[in-house]
Parts: structure tokens; C-alpha cells; sequence
């Protein structure tokens, strides 16, 4: 049971924290702006980590899945990459642009 | 044949005997009785797609008279009132009436066929949803003749939209048309998800799902998750007219920018509402025209789910002129990109497929190559407008009219088009022309390319969009007289397009079941389908059913054939749970659809239509429900 959970969390936790991100995204630059410290950029980071996290975790415990386990697993595997790549991105932007700009 | 105490079996039934049986239980009543009350999909899908069309052919010749105007600077052909009238018509019609519903409509008939079950899941709130849907579009058309179409544009922003400035009842009929078209595809997209997840034939496991349907379940989570937050602006938007809120008037503490959050929370998922089912269509037409599976079944699956979530953190790019900080815009921008990732991907896995297999050039095939070479030209002027300082530039131009075109048409139409020339020996057991297809391909890409693509210019060159005319100083006029006259090469395919198909649904060639040598779980079974779909249902042992011989597709026996009966399978490994029945047909669902399109209608005009309203819609929803002491009572 544990097992299969951690195999999904591949698929939840770096959408979930993408799905964060950009919502403080709209939230945090104005406290960046404010007080001169990249709170976007330090939040991106972590999701950034905890993403990564979700995807290692996600790819242990793989033997003696069926093939339509393994399907599911790796469909979230590659989604997962995609939104790690998102948020990549989001954190370049976070560290590149003035949070004081409209 | 088996009698037990749970009914009639087809366990030991012979071939004729068994149809004659399925046939009697499953058919429609003949009369308009039966047409009013069938909850048969395939019959309301049918209707759904030929409505669907309507709508297209009257929203085109919209953009014809749109096009007529322009054509020329200072043109009196129509006046301001009436051209604002006729691009919001043709906007909200084109994305409300036509494109949403269409895809929903071929998922209406295909996604049972396609799964290998007997009827779609809910079939009566699938004639609901056809009801709703038919008198959304009829409010909106009447309006429009009558004068009082709505002229707020297809987003409808307040203030214009709102009680200060929209007079009258125009941005009424715009809100309420919503709320008909949304209620309408959310029904669906919930019929859709259980089909998907508890219909499909034994053996059909996730990994085996066609791609179509795939496309289809993403789309109908995304109709679920984003058709709310517009169903929510338009509601609020009617309050504020009508009871006097403000949830959108900042002077008495609402907030404008609250409304285009929420559109666009709805609106950019839409556009991959309409561009997933295209996906699906376009995976089918290319594996069946190749002569071998999609290349990459797990990236497309993949880029599939990735692409619908995406499609919910992009919206504020839609908002990139509203002043709000150039970080948090940064943000939407980094999606927009990031989704060009699964786009892509899916992009090169059908070249690859086209690459390694061996393509034959029919129609379905030809529009899907124009698919290909447009929708790229879309996303890469999508990944333009991404960017927030190149938006900034070209916002709310004519560059953006060509950039949605190119990915609406390009993205969907192009793929329906390959689509109904695909499956129309399904949906009606007739070929239609390939002579005249291939004339229709090379029309319409032609014209849509000259009409479209001299828009980006017109934008660089700084052409507003929304304009009902303009001076012979501005450097458009030579431009707008071109893609004037290129529209009506575009219109010439869509009217040969319809001429065709009229044609041939009455008088083409014969089909037989399986024209194209596909090997997906709809062409296992006559063209058109018996009103049962399958004598008996297939079970699946692979990703491609029929690619040996059709009659080597094994079976299942043991259900009912004394009552409407179908089997329901677990979630991931589509094992065989149970047989369940399907309800039979009912007049209900059109009344419960006469009573809420009264009590929506009604109220646009009083606010006490709620409470009064809902009472007829409640003795609809009681005589529904009421047992009727038939065998699909039973459970």
C-alpha cells in the first residue's frame, strides 16, 4: 500500500508544486518588491527540490509491477518531467527580472 | 440461450436470434415519439455533429460579412452597432455552439464504439445535454435576429459587459447562452469519464485505450475542472446586471480584473477543450493511414495529460497588458513555453509514425498533414505572443486574430474535417467523395493561408482588432481587399465540404464495416453500428484489436438480453465488475431541458425565475427519476 503510494507521489508532487508556484507567483513578488528579499526565487527553489524529491521517490520500487502498473508509473514519470521543466523555468525567470517591474 | 431467475442470456443465443432480440430491446420507436425520446448515442450524436455543423455554416457566413466590410476603408455596409454584434456572435457561436460541442459530439458517438460497450454512461442526461445545448444556440440566434445579440465581444470584459455600459439585455443573452452551453458540456464530460473509467470492454486496461479516447477523458476533466469558473463569471455577471452586486464594480469594492481571472481560467483551457480531441482524431487517422500504431503510445498519453494540466496555468497570458507585476506574468510565460514540451513531443511522434510507416494520401490523411504544417505555425507564433514584451506589442491586433486561427482551425478544424471524412462510413454506412474531398483539402488550405497568414502583418503593421472600419490613409486597405478575396476561396471548400456530405449521407457509395483497414474497436462492428453496437461484446488483448482478422476478435457472453444491459469494468485493469443496466428511452430529459431553458431564460428578466422557475424543473426531475417498473429499474 505505502508502495504504491510512493509510486504515484512521482506524478502528484511535482504538480502540485508547480501548481504552488504559480500562484505565489502572483502572490510573492510583491513581498519581494517590498522588503528586498527574492522570496519567489528561495519558494521556487524548494519546489524545485521537493519536485525532484516526489520524482525519485517515485521510481523506487518498481519490480514486480505489471505492465499496465509500469504503464501508469512511467506515464507519471514523464509527466512529472515536464513539469519539472516548468518550473525551471519559472524559477530562471524568478532569479532574472526586477519584482518591482509592471 | 439461458434462463435463469436473473433474466434471459445470450450465453447459447445463435447470431439471428440474438439480433432480433438486442434489436427489439436496444432500437428506437420509429415517430417523432421515438425521435424525442431515444437516448440511443449514436442517434444523439448524430444530431449533436449535424447541429454542431449548422452552427459552423452560420457563424462562417458571419465572418463572410465581417469580410465583406473590411474589405475596403471606410466601407457603410455595416454600421458599428451591427459589426459589433456579428464578430461577438461569430466568436461565442464558433466557440460555444461549434467547437466545444462538436468535439463532445464525435466523443458522444465514438468513445461507446470505441470502448465496446452498448451506450454511452447517463444516457439520458445525454439527451438533457443535447436539449440544453440546442436551446442555448437557438436564444443566441434568435437574439441576433431580433437585434439583441450580444455585442460585448466573445469575452464579454466589464465594464462594457456590466450594468454601466452594456444597456439592454445584450450581455444578458450572451451570460445566459452560457450557462445553457456549459451545463450542456459538463454533462457529457461526466458521461465521458465513466464510460472511459468503468465501461470499457474487458481486457481494455489504460494501457490500451485507444488514443482517441484518451484525448477525450483528458479533455472531459478539463471541461470539469475549468467550465465552472466561467459558469461562476457569467452568473455573477447577471447579478450585477440584474440584483444590482458588484462583484465586478470597483467602486463599491469589486474588481474587474476579477472577471478576466476567471474567464481565462475557463478560456485558455478551452482552446486544449477544443485541441485534445484533435489530437486524439489526428493519432487515429495517422496510426489507420500509416499502416502501423502510433509511434510512442506512453510520450502521447503523456503529452496528453501534461498538456490538459498545463492548460490551467497559463491564463493570465491572456493578461499581460492588465499591469499586473512582470514576475508573476513571467511565471505563465515559463508554462506557455513549458507546454510547447508535450506539444512538440506529439508533433515528431506521428512524423515518426508517418516516417516508419507506409502513408497512404486519402482525404482523412491529407487534412491531417495540413493540420500539421498550420498548428506549427500556430504554436510558434503562440510561443511569440508568450513572451510578455512581444505581446505587449501586438496585443489585441489583428497578429493575434491570425495566431488563434491558425491554432483553432489548424488545431481542430482541420483534424474534424480529416475526422468526418474518417468515420463518416460509421456514422452513416457511406463513403463520401474522394475526388471532391481532395478538391475540399486544397481549397480550404489554400484559403485559409491566404486569409489567415496576411493577418500577422496586419497586426505587425498595427490593424486593431475589432474594428468595423477604417481610414484609406492606413497602410491595410491593400491587404484587407486580399484576404477579403482569399476568404472566399475558404468558404468555397466549407460550402463544397457540406455539399458533399449531404450528398453522400443520402447517396454515397455503400461502405463496408471496415473501409480503412483501422484497427480500433469501432469498425469491429457493422457501419453504422445495430442500435445494440455488438452482438457481443469484444474483449481486448491488445493495444490494436483488430489488427488480425475481425472475426478473431474474442467475446463475452452472459449478459441480458430481456432488458437494456451492459457491463461495467474496474478502473485500471478494465476487468469484468458487473452487469448494470442502461436506461431505457424517456421523454423526460426534453421536458427537464424545456424547464430550465424556461426558468434560465426567465431569468434574465426577474430574479424570482429561480424560485418559481424551479418548480416545473423539479416535477421534470421527479417524473425522470420515478420508477417505471421496467426491468432496468432493477439493479
Amino acid at each position: 500500500m505505502t508502495k504504491t503510494w510512493l509510486r504515484h507521489i512521482g506524478l502528484l508532487l511535482p504538480l502540485a508544486a508547480w501548481g504552488l508556484s504559480t500562484q505565489l507567483g502572483q502572490v510573492t513578488p510583491y513581498l519581494d518588491c517590498r522588503q528586498n528579499v527574492s522570496w519567489t526565487a528561495i519558494f521556487c527553489g524548494l519546489l524545485i527540490v521537493f519536485a525532484i524529491a516526489g520524482i525519485v521517490v517515485s521510481r523506487v520500487g518498481l519490480q514486480g509491477l505489471g505492465k499496465t502498473g509500469r504503464f501508469v508509473v512511467d506515464t507519471g514519470f514523464l509527466i512529472a518531467l515536464a513539469f519539472l521543466f516548468a518550473l525551471a523555468l519559472q524559477g530562471t525567470a524568478a532569479m532574472v527580472l526586477d519584482p518591482c517591474q509592471r | 440461450m439461458t434462463q435463469d431467475g436473473d433474466g434471459l442470456r445470450d450465453s447459447s443465443m445463435e447470431g439471428s436470434e440474438l439480433h432480433r432480440r438486442l434489436t427489439a430491446i436496444w432500437s428506437t420507436p420509429s415517430g417523432l415519439w421515438g425521435a424525442l425520446s431515444t437516448v440511443d448515442h449514436k442517434i444523439i450524436g448524430r444530431r449533436y455533429v449535424t447541429t454542431a455543423f449548422v452552427f459552423l455554416a452560420l457563424g462562417g457566413v458571419l465572418s463572410l460579412l465581417i469580410r465583406l466590410q473590411l474589405a475596403q476603408p471606410e466601407a457603410r455596409f455595416i454600421g458599428p452597432d451591427r459589426y459589433n454584434q456579428i464578430f461577438t456572435m461569430h466568436g461565442t457561436n464558433m466557440m460555444f455552439l461549434f467547437a466545444v460541442p462538436v468535439m463532445q459530439a464525435m466523443a458522444i458517438y465514438l468513445v461507446p464504439l470505441m470502448v465496446g460497450t452498448r451506450n454511452i454512461a447517463f444516457p439520458r442526461l445525454n439527451a438533457f445535454s443535447y436539449w440544453v445545448y440546442l436551446a442555448g444556440g437557438l436564444l443566441l440566434w434568435i437574439a441576433f435576429a431580433v437585434d439583441t445579440g450580444p455585442d460585448v465581444g466573445w469575452f464579454a470584459y466589464v465594464p462594457l459587459a456590466g450594468p454601466e455600459y452594456g444597456a439592454g439585455k445584450r450581455a444578458d443573452i450572451w451570460a445566459q447562452m452560457i450557462t445553457f452551453t456549459e451545463v450542456s458540456a459538463l454533462a457529457v464530460a461526466v458521461e465521458i469519464v465513466v464510460t472511459v473509467f468503468k465501461q470499457r470492454a474487458p481486457g481494455m486496461s489504460l494501457d490500451r485505450i485507444p488514443l482517441f479516447v484518451w484525448s477525450m477523458l483528458v479533455t472531459s476533466f478539463l471541461v470539469i475542472m475549468a467550465m465552472p469558473a466561467i459558469m461562476v463569471a457569467s452568473s455573477s455577471l447577471i447579478l450585477d446586471r440584474l440584483v444590482g452586486t458588484h462583484f465586478f464594480n470597483p467602486a463599491e469594492g469589486g474588481d474587474v480584473l476579477l472577471w478576466q481571472h476567471l474567464f481565462w481560467f475557463f478560456g485558455h483551457p478551452e482552446v486544449y477543450i477544443i485541441f485534445l480531441p484533435a489530437v486524439g482524431m489526428v493519432s487515429t487517422i495517422v496510426a489507420t493511414f500509416t499502416r502501423r500504431p502510433v509511434f510512442g503510445y506512453l510520450g502521447m498519453v503523456m503529452a496528453l495529460i501534461a498538456t490538459g494540466v498545463l492548460a490551467f496555468g497559463l491564463w493570465v497570458h491572456h493578461m499581460f497588458v492588465a499591469g499586473l507585476p512582470r514576475l508573476g506574468e513571467s511565471f505563465f510565460t515559463a508554462s506557455s513555453m513549458a507546454i510547447a514540451v508535450p506539444a512538440g513531443l506529439q508533433i515528431f511522434c506521428w512524423l515518426a509514425t508517418m516516417w516508419a510507416g507506409r502513408p497512404v494520401f486519402k482525404t482523412p490523411f491529407l487534412f491531417v498533414i495540413g493540420f500539421m504544417v498550420i498548428f506549427v505555425i500556430g504554436g510558434l507564433t503562440g510561443v511569440m505572443v508568450a513572451s510578455v514584451p512581444f505581446d505587449t506589442q501586438v496585443h489585441d491586433t489583428y497578429f493575434v486574430v491570425a495566431h488563434f486561427h491558425y491554432v483553432l482551425v489548424g488545431g481542430a478544424v482541420f483534424p474534424l474535417l480529416g475526422a468526418v471524412y474518417y468515420w463518416f462510413p460509421k456514422f452513416t454506412g457511406r463513403m463520401m467523395s474522394e475526388t471532391l474531398g481532395r478538391w475540399i483539402f486544397g481549397l480550404i488550405f489554400t484559403g485559409f493561408n491566404l486569409t489567415f497568414f496576411p493577418m500577422h502583418i496586419l497586426g505587425l503593421q498595427g490593424m486593431p482588432r475589432r474594428i468595423y472600419t477604417y481610414q484609406p490613409e492606413m497602410p491595410w486597405s491593400g491587404l484587407n481587399l486580399f484576404i477579403s478575396l482569399s476568404a472566399v476561396i475558404l468558404a468555397l471548400g466549407f460550402l463544397l465540404f457540406f455539399v458533399d456530405a449531404i450528398r453522400s449521407a443520402r447517396s454515397g457509395s455503400l461502405a463496408p464495416a471496415n473501409p480503412w483497414g483501422a484497427r480500433t474497436l469501432e469498425w469491429a462492428t457493422s457501419s453504422p453500428p445495430p442500435p445494440y453496437n455488438f452482438a457481443r461484446l469484444p474483449v481486448v488483448d491488445r493495444l490494436d484489436p483488430l489488427s488480425d482478422d475481425i472475426e478473431a476478435v474474442p467475446v463475452a457472453s452472459g449478459l441480458r438480453v430481456d432488458r437494456r444491459e451492459l457491463l461495467t469494468s474496474s478502473v485500471v485493469h478494465a476487468s469484468p465488475e458487473a452487469r448494470e443496466a442502461s436506461p431505457g428511452d424517456s421523454i423526460w430529459p426534453l421536458w427537464a431541458a424545456l424547464a430550465s431553458t424556461l426558468m434560465l431564460i426567465w431569468s434574465i428578466f426577474s430574479p424570482w425565475a429561480v424560485v418559481w422557475g424551479s418548480i416545473p424543473l423539479a416535477i421534470t426531475l421527479i417524473g425522470w427519476f420515478w420508477p417505471k417498473g421496467v426491468p432496468e429499474d432493477e439493479a
